[in-house]
């Protein structure tokens, strides 16, 4: 059996992927992907946790993570369709009107 | 307590719910519903008045002191401290929106139930006792606010809040997902799956926790600071709050608030034992808050970009109750000075945005110091009433702002954190400082020509609210201890919090 | 053995569908590579007998989500990258050095992670999987699992309601 660590270090690796995707992208809808990788990342490290122990609580984790970002997506694409409706375009850097 | 026991335990939330569905329906199938332009807003009105008064009635009762749903919701009198003061900032942001909405003819019942909903995530966050029922409930806050920031779909600046907003709001959820994955596999024990829950957690704890622990509740902190808008988490706040709707940025300047920091006041009091490792980081990160807060402050035109970073210079000052938690001796002060500053934040900050709604008019949304300009002669009573809350979040006596930095600042020194306590003193010369430019402006500058300088076509809503937010911060300024009881329930109770 | 090999197979598909996504100037792309690293988790999960894990991964992220995710983009004929798809190299650098300290602490923290006492039989762990054994688990009125089931009801109803409100157009 593979050790619990090395399921641990890839969910690391992904979520720090996830992370500077984050940071440097500019285009929301890719933003988005790596948040949703983050969340992956994350239920990956339950999952690996959970079945060491023989237990199903690491599911419980999983499905309302799932939950949650089910919900976020549709959210979130909303809100990105909406701002493509009223500006033809996604691009904050470009057409950013709240500025410090 | 059995599941129905425990469902009557969170009946304000359950109320809360079912009025939010009530809204739903009435607005899509009744007809007179949808043509009456307040129904919506008076049966939310009604449903948080009823869940208030449930809290009320009951704070009593015996049954409140455990916890509810086998350990994932704490009940105590705690959770109805927090619970109150919630629901009176949803039922004066209810009074808010049935002005502001009628205004900018946004006229939807829907916003009324996704306020709801955002207040029923807000109590949940003040109840979680599992780190997982935490997320759950953030994230049911965080997605109501995200529409209610986008609510005027045809604005531009409130489209582009609404996906910054949604956008780092997202982010701040992965750490804290990914956060709690590590809690779990950091407080495993031999034999043992880890743990979530905050009460089983404490006891697992050894005194030098494992890396994976201090990583992951480092990623929680984080997760939460980005909510709660602390540095450097705070860049989303000052965007957003301008962009979004004022009724909406009032409640989200509050609920958010007295949420977030009641999640990590309960937290970090489990977590005392420890109290050596997070200790000095927070203090780093209140220091930073209060500073940046205040001094970024300064230089703003825009009220409503100046009450952002006012905000986060609150949530400097909130920290502190946070972090005199560490010592057992201060906590049980330390958490009714918490509860107390939330309070008095809550109404003021409320009070101010309530009084820019009361100041737009259907096409220009009153916030430039420049709209406000001169308004002592033209509107003599909101200027007074603006000028008691930037008094009461300056801090200057008799308003609640500056009872509840007093705690603060007692509790700092009873905690031994003197240099938190020296920086809430010096930031606060600083904050008096744009805080009494607006009143300065208000009354000894001229209003220029173009600005038309109208006000709200159905206002009662928002008077209402000015006046409530307004009498309680200068009743409470004067007399404090009308509180006292029931926020010191909520910390003698402390080992049932 | 074998368990091993596939183990780093799929760790080599599942990083590099990873990279690939951020590193794609092409949103479309972005999300194909996506779509890949979920399929290479959902064989994690059924490797670590997680089966129900596996089938919703494949059913919602994989499925539902990442189509959502291309029918946007296509809606809104995204399909062509901007100019530069991220944001200035000083950022970026900011951003990776940031991402190396984040990856070093988590790598600490992992890497060196033991379960405490002895690890279950595979065959013990085989059980617990099962839709059968999640489903009690979750109802399970004497666990804590049931009220954040419920709260999460609460949250899809926002969802619900936000995506109408959203994307209705203004009456």
């Amino acid at each position: 059996m593979v050790p619990v660590s090395y399921y641990l270090s890839l969910s690391a690796v992904l979520f720090t992927i996830g992370v500077v995707g984050v940071l440097v992208k500019r285009n929301p809808i890719q933003v988005f992907m790596c948040i949703e990788l983050m969340l992956n990342a994350a239920n990956l490290t339950f999952i690996a946790l959970g079945r060491f122990y023989g237990t199903s609580v690491g599911e419980m984790y999983v499905i309302f993570a799932l939950a949650v970002a089910a919900a976020e997506v549709s959210v979130g694409l909303g809100i990105i369709v909406t701002i493509f409706r009223t500006r033809q375009s996604i691009d904050l850097d470009e057409t950013a009107l709240l500025k410090s | 307590m059995t599941n129905f026991q425990s469902l009557n335990a969170i009946l304000p939330v359950v109320i809360i719910a079912i009025t939010g569905m009530i809204v739903l329906l009435g607005e899509s199938c009744l007809a007179f519903w949808r043509r009456s332009a307040s129904a919506s807003g008076v049966v939310s009105l009604l449903g948080v008045i009823v869940a208030g008064m449930v809290v009320l009635f009951r704070l009593d009762e015996p049954m409140l002191h455990y916890k509810a749903f086998n350990g994932a919701l704490a009940v105590g009198p705690f959770t109805q401290a927090c619970t109150l003061i919630l629901l009176l900032v949803a039922g004066l942001s209810v009074l808010v929106a049935l002005t502001y909405l009628d205004n900018r003819g946004l006229n939807q019942g829907e916003y009324y139930a996704l306020l709801l909903f955002a207040t029923c995530g807000a109590i949940l966050m003040c109840a979680a006792n599992d780190l997982i029922v935490l997320f759950v409930s953030v994230e049911l806050l965080s997605v109501a606010l995200y529409i209610l920031t986008g609510f005027a779909k045809t604005d531009k600046k409130g489209q582009e809040a609404a996906l910054k907003y949604f956008l780092l709001g997202s982010f701040a959820a992965g750490f804290l997902l990914y956060g709690i994955a590590l809690v779990l596999g950091g407080t495993s024990i031999s034999g043992l799956v880890g743990t979530t829950n905050l009460t089983t957690m404490t006891a697992r704890i050894p005194d030098t926790p494992s890396f994976m622990f201090m990583a992951g509740l480092a990623l929680v902190l984080v997760g939460i600071g980005f909510k709660a808008a602390l540095a450097p988490f705070h860049m989303w706040a000052p965007d957003v709050y301008e962009g979004a709707p004022t009724s909406v940025t009032g409640f989200m300047a509050t609920a958010v608030k007295i949420g977030a920091f009641a999640a990590l006041l309960r937290i970090i009091s489990h977590l005392t034992g420890i109290a050596h490792f997070w200790l000095p980081a927070l203090e780093v990160i209140a220091v930073l808050t209060m500073v940046l807060g205040n001094l970024l402050a300064v230089t703003q035109v825009n009220v409503k970009r100046m009450l952002a970073y006012s905000s986060v210079a609150h949530a400097g000052y909130l920290l502190i109750a946070v972090c005199a938690c560490s010592s057992t001796v201060a906590r049980p002060e330390a958490l009714q000075a918490g509860l107390f500053y939330l309070l008095a934040y809550g109404l003021m900050t409320m009070g101010a945005f309530a009084v820019l709604v009361y100041l737009s008019s259907r096409n220009h949304d009153c916030e430039t110091v420049q709209d406000i300009a001169g308004l002592v002669k033209k509107e003599p009573l909101a200027a007074y009433l603006m000028a008691v809350f930037m008094l009461s979040l300056g801090g200057i006596p008799p308003t609640m702002g500056f009872v509840g930095k007093w705690l603060l600042f007692s509790v700092a020194m009873q905690a031994h954190l003197v240099v938190l306590a020296v920086t809430l003193a010096i930031v606060s010369m600083v904050a008096v400082f744009y805080y009494l430019r607006i009143i300065w402006t208000m009354c000894f500058q001229d209003r220029s020509a173009e600005t038309v300088g109208a006000t709200s076509v159905a206002p009662t809503g928002v008077q209402i609210t000015i006046l409530i937010s307004a009498a309680m911060s200068l009743v409470l300024g004067v007399l404090p201890a009308i509180v006292y009881p029931m926020l010191s329930a909520a910390q003698t109770l402390v080992n049932h919090l | 053995m074998p368990a091993l090999i596939l183990f780093w197979i799929l760790a080599i598909v599942c990083i590099g569908a990873a990279l690939t996504m951020v590193t794609a100037a092409n949103p479309v792309r972005s999300a194909l590579s996506l779509v890949v690293c979920f399929l290479a988790l959902a064989v994690y999960y059924v490797t670590l007998s997680a089966q129900f894990i596996g089938a919703v991964q494949v059913v919602v992220y994989a499925g539902a989500v990442m189509v959502l995710f291309l029918f946007v983009i296509m809606l809104l004929n995204l399909g062509a990258p901007v100019t530069s798809s991220t944001k200035g190299s000083n950022q970026n650098t900011a951003a990776v050095a940031l991402g190396a300290i984040l990856l070093l602490v988590l790598f600490i923290s992992g890497i060196f992670f033991e379960i405490p006492g002895k690890a279950v039989s595979p065959a013990t762990a085989q059980a617990q999987g099962t839709v059968k054994a999640v489903g009690l688990t979750l109802y399970n009125p004497h666990l804590p699992w049931l009220f954040p089931f419920e709260a999460t009801s609460l949250l899809l109803l926002v969802a619900v309601v936000g995506a109408i409100v959203m994307t209705r157009r203004q009456v």
